[in-house]
């Protein structure tokens, strides 16, 4: 290991949530980008606070539904109905699972028999959704990763009991390693640390 | 009213404020908070939880055995015969599932309408939702006898070339428990995020702390992380609303799709999922209330809860009592004479009567003591009727289904269900795989959602004690409390 | 953050007064339907003989099940908010008390529905009671006509005086309870109690059953019997679930309409009609959760006695109408009302609301008016395959247009006796300041 470090950059520290908040409001109005608030529970609000704007979630996560759905439809009238035979003229795909209907209760085979295949239709589209909503919040937010800068820190492990933390990675255009620190000092920041990571 | 105290905030008129109470007790600190729900993982565990476990151990023991005896032997181990051929495999599978609902209806539909009060409740019940999906699947899975054959039932290509019949009220009951199973355990997962990380936080480093950090993900209370988890949190809620109607919605297709008297009812939908949120309360509150008084959590679980909680189930016992006497009602009105054979035979001459009284009495009117305060407010009255209710719901499903099968529609098969030592010993057993499961659960994870408790507290408002804010407080706070209002009214005079 | 926080210096004293003259125009234009409305229906009641006349009884019930179906949805909302001892409704809830009050008007629109010759047309088992009086008649009548065997069972609660207890019970109920809620509040407003809170909780939670009841056997006693052989279980939760939808989108267009005439600015938000909104939308879905478990039940069993319902709205020219009803009813009000950001906007939430009472009006006619032609017996014209009463929508629309319109006149004109929210209630800055 060297002894070359990195700054990641400055770590503060606040009493509350609300003051928090006011330093939030501060620092997206002096321009900062590459920076963040840690907190204990989400604060309401401080997303405008900071100027995050809201999720695309959930459009990923109507197509992942979306996709269970048809997924079920397909699936059960391939292997249950002559829609795709008859309707569609695509009975190679009937062929091609080697099956055929299964008749229950002498209902017939065609596509009316649509409503004894709206529970596997509702099931698959929200056992989809739910992972698109899993998989989906891990992409967005880049987790797991379990090793970050900010864990050097001893300071930072405060976040998860009754800390409210802003960290303004050095990376950020504006940083300025007096500036920034004043900024901090201004909205009333407490024990501001720069954070350097092992190269 | 004793205490009102009226303060003038328009010219001539006295205007009061109705006071919420608080969810937090004593005004605890965010700190204390988090070492009294990390401590009960960090400590040693006290007495109580050793003397449970054990025996927990040994009845998961007793149903490991009974499964195995089942498979050597044959699903004639169990009491099933002619006509009775679902009898207490499906009754407690019905009943297990039953219970893992009102889980998610804290979870998900209290979190929709803005309940804030279900924080302090929400994980456990979440992990008492999965732990009881568990039981509920071993006995389907076990039933079909050869066990290791299950993985027929998933719409896999086999050398049969035959396909499942997804028009199966019983396949559905696949598709539906497998993703109800599922969605509970990411919507679990994703909220234990947090607090893994603050587990991990407080831990020496070692396999313990690196446990908690894998499972944490690295989570770091980055807003911009908030902002998406809450997001995804919202969602996962909103799937798992209608999911969990659509669960047992699903279980009740399974009878009431068929043509027998006293199965085909089409209140059955709503009326099973009202008494699945029924009896799932009333494990919770059997649950809770003992782990309440265990690891002191008096101040996040407070009678507030509690009286929540009974108010509830006194609300959903009235609607199962309303389905009751619905199918009562329609099986007379419908004028159909088996239909109505079937429930003379339920409440009035068939053989397991005394079941239909001790479900209606335990569902439908030991709850009925919670229209009274003092019972809501009286922590033995509630675990007392909590256990009615749970006897009730399995009792509910008993005469559902055996009382039906036992007189079926040929009275030339008629025959009386008798359970054999391996439905006992079976039953019994997954209630020691559900302790033990329920136990672990306390030993290694956080038992209240921490983050969530701590963003319920006043001071987790940005704005709070803000100018307005405290003009308003000064001039307008001296009003009541609920609880005020009710103790100044019983010892106000008759009014 | 620009919320401002309301707080009692910048509410009025006294609350809001409502003033008709202001909204004279839509008064104006209710009165007007009224008046064309009971017009027409007298012409059809009176003016009109045969098939004519009898169809239009069909007309009336259905107008009146309209009607009943927003005043009880109105009185479940205040049950509701009472019960749950919920803050955020307050602004609003006066609103819905009021629309609860209208049960005795509508008690009295629907007077006709007691007319002998009206009940012999709508239930046939009116007919079949007044030609073989008492359970024996019935009894010796059913030895040789064996479609009346269940009339026979039925006799403890199919029976004529029963009925009529039932029928004044209904509108008795509704009224009673949606007139004593508004008053622990209007003597809130009097003396400034919280006390008054506190009963109106009491009172509401002892009076859910009794409601729940009202609507299950009014459900039952007007639209399920039209055929006495039918029945289903799932009845009353699905008219409830129809109550509680339209009149939550009848008073969302009502909000709009108010603070459009400027009242209710300061304690009404984006973020009611955000939860509205959100309960419009969890309506719509358990509406439809209810409504496909009821149809599915039946058809997956396929027991003849129970199949006649679907079989005759499922078959013809009403096989167009169920279909219409799955996608107007729920899918597209669905897909719509699943965007949350716009929720909050007045123009969107009231575009939908209106859709949501078009659709229920759509709902209750597939409902009542299929039984109309099978029940006087015609046959199709050549060339359908639909029995159809011809030219009775007429009928329909001008008894719909009488109940709606003078229902609507009566409500707007009641609205200015007292203010438009409770303006002493103690939640009432929670209310105001709500956010979600």
């Amino acid at each position: 290991m060297s002894n070359l470090k990195r700054v990641h950059g400055y770590l503060a520290e606040f009493d509350n949530a609300q003051d928090l908040y006011h330093a939030a409001e501060h620092i997206r109005d002096a321009g900062y980008q590459r920076w963040d608030c840690h907190t204990p529970f989400p604060v309401h609000g401080l997303d405008g606070a900071m100027g995050v704007s809201r999720s695309k979630l959930p459009w990923l996560v109507f197509f992942g539904g979306m996709t269970g759905t048809i997924t079920a439809f397909v699936l059960q009238t391939i292997t249950q109905t002559n829609f795709w035979r008859d309707n569609m003229g695509m009975g190679f795909l009937q062929k091609l699972v080697e099956t055929y209907p299964t008749v229950v209760q002498s209902k017939p085979t065609g596509i009316w028999t649509l409503p004894a295949f709206f529970p596997v239709m509702f099931e698959l589209t929200i056992l989809f959704s739910a992972f698109t909503v899993l998989f989906g919040l891990l992409a967005l937010i880049g987790l797991p990763r379990l090793n970050h800068p900010l864990f050097t820190s001893k300071k930072f492990a405060k976040f998860s009991d009754d800390g409210f933390l802003i960290c303004i990675e050095a990376r950020d255009p504006k940083f300025a390693q007096q500036g920034t620190r004043d900024l901090l000092e201004k909205v009333g920041a407490k024990n501001i640390e720069l954070v350097e990571d092992d190269i | 009213m004793a205490a009102a105290t009226d303060t003038a905030s328009n010219a001539n008129a006295q205007q009061l404020v109705l006071e919420r109470e608080p969810l937090v007790l004593n005004n605890r600190s965010f700190s204390w908070i988090t070492n009294r729900i990390c401590g009960i993982v960090e400590n040693r565990q006290p007495l109580g939880w050793w003397f449970l476990f054990l025996p927990s151990v040994l009845l998961t023991g007793v149903m490991v055995f009974c499964f195995a005896y089942l498979i050597v032997t044959g699903v004639g181990v169990w009491g099933q015969k002619q006509p009775v051929d679902w009898a207490w495999d499906i009754t407690n599978f019905v009943f297990w599932i039953g219970i893992g609902h009102a889980g998610t209806l804290i979870s998900a539909i209290l979190f929709l309408t803005r309940q804030k009060w279900r924080t302090s409740v929400n994980r456990a019940a979440e992990a008492m939702t999965i732990f009881a999906v568990m039981c509920a699947g071993l006995f389907p899975a076990f039933h079909v006898g050869r066990v290791w054959m299950v993985w027929f039932l998933a719409p896999i290509p086999n050398a049969n070339a035959i396909w499942q019949n997804f028009k199966s009220p019983l396949l559905w009951d696949v598709f539906a428990v497998s993703t109800y199973f599922t969605v509970s355990l990411i919507f679990w997962f994703l909220g234990l995020v947090p607090d893994l990380a603050t587990l991990r936080d407080r831990c020496k480093p070692g396999i313990r702390k690196a446990l908690y950090g894998i499972f944490s993900l690295g989570w770091r209370g980055s807003n911009r992380h908030w902002s998406h988890y809450e997001t995804a949190y919202m969602l996962l809620a909103a799937l798992s609303t209608p999911l969990v109607l659509s669960v047992h919605s699903v279980v009740s297709f399974d009878f009431a799709t068929s043509v027998v008297p006293g199965w085909h009812a089409t209140i059955f939908p709503p009326y099973f999922v009202a008494g699945a949120i029924f009896g799932g309360f009333a494990m919770v509150l059997t649950l809770m209330i003992p782990v309440r008084k265990i690891y002191g959590l008096q101040d996040l679980i407070t009678m507030k809860h509690i009286d929540n909680m009974a108010k509830i189930i006194l609300l959903t016992g009235t609607i199962v009592g309303y389905a009751y006497c619905m199918e009562f009602f329609m099986a007379y009105y419908g004028a159909n004479p088996f239909e109505l054979q079937t429930f003379k035979l339920r409440a009035l001459h068939g053989p397991s009567v005394w079941y239909y009284y001790a479900m209606f009495f335990c569902n439908v009117f030991a709850p009925q003591v919670f229209w009274f305060k003092r019972f809501r407010q009286s922590l033995l009255a509630v675990f007392i009727v909590s256990n009615f209710v749970n006897a009730g719901m399995w009792y509910e499903r008993y005469v559902i289904i055996v009382t039906t099968l036992e007189r079926h529609l040929t009275p030339g098969s008629w025959r009386t269900f008798d359970a054999t030592w391996v439905d006992n010993w079976t039953f019994i057993g997954t209630f020691g795989f559900f302790m033990m499961l329920f136990l672990l659960f306390l030993r290694f994870l956080p038992v209240i959602a921490i983050g969530e408790v701590k963003g319920v507290k006043p001071e987790a408002d940005p704005h709070y004690g803000e100018s307005h804010d405290r003009g308003l407080q000064e001039a307008e706070v001296m009003g009541e409390t609920d609880s005020e209002i009710l103790a100044s009214q019983k010892a106000a005079p008759a009014h | 953050m620009s919320h401002h926080h309301v707080s009692f210096k910048d509410l009025p004293e006294g609350g809001e007064k409502f003033d008709p003259a202001k909204a004279s125009k839509v008064i104006g234009t209710f009165g007007a339907l009224a008046a064309i409305g009971l017009l027409g229906s007298a012409y059809y009641a009176f003016g009109t003989h045969g098939d004519t006349q009898k169809g239009f009884a069909y007309s009336w019930l259905y107008a009146i099940f309209v009607g009943f179906t927003f005043v009880a949805g109105g009185t479940f909302w205040i049950l509701l908010h009472n019960a749950s001892n919920s803050g955020w409704g307050v602004a609003v809830r006066r609103l819905f008390e009021n629309l609860g009050t209208m049960a005795l008007p509508l008690g009295i629109l629907a007077l006709p529905l007691l007319i002998p010759g009206v009940q012999n047309t709508l239930w046939e088992w009116f007919g079949h009671h007044r030609a073989h009086p008492g359970l024996e008649g019935l009894h010796h009548a059913a030895e040789s006509d064996p479609h009346l065997h269940p009339l026979v069972d039925k006799y403890g609660y199919l029976n004529i005086t029963f009925w009529t207890i039932r029928f004044v019970l209904y509108f008795g109920i509704l009224w009673f309870i949606s007139t004593k809620l508004r008053s622990y509040f209007l003597k809130q407003e009097a003396d400034g109690d919280i006390k008054h809170t506190v009963y109106a909780r009491e009172f509401a939670c002892m009076v859910l059953l009794p409601f729940a009841l009202t609507v299950t056997f009014a459900a039952v006693d007007w639209i399920m019997a039209l055929d006495y052989t039918w029945f289903s279980t799932m009845w009353g939760v699905y008219h409830f679930a129809g109550c509680a939808w339209s009149s939550m989108a009848a008073m969302l267009l009502l909000v709009i309409y108010l603070q459009s005439l400027g009242y209710l600015q300061k304690v009404v938000t984006g973020e009611h009609f955000h939860l509205m909104g959100k309960l419009l939308f969890a309506f719509t879905v358990f509406w439809a959760y209810i409504a496909f478990s009821q149809y599915f039940l039946i058809w997956y069993a396929n027991i003849p006695e129970e199949t006649r319902f679907y079989f005759i709205r499922n078959t013809g020219v009403w096989r167009n109408v169920s279909i219409f009803i799955v996608i107007g009813h729920f899918v597209v009000p669905f897909v719509f009302l699943l965007q949350q950001q716009l929720k909050k906007s007045p123009k969107f939430i009231g575009f939908w609301a209106a859709w949501v009472i078009f659709m229920h009006f759509v709902d209750i006619y597939w409902n009542v008016i299929p039984e109309r032609a099978h029940s006087m017996g015609l046959e199709p014209a050549p060339g359908s395959d639909t029995p159809f009463l011809p030219g009775a929508w007429v009928g329909d629309v001008l008894a719909l247009c009488a109940v709606v319109g003078t229902i609507g006149y009566l409500y707007l004109r009641s609205l200015g006796k007292h203010s438009l929210y409770a303006w002493r209630d103690p939640r009432l800055l929670e209310s105001a300041n709500v956010r979600n």
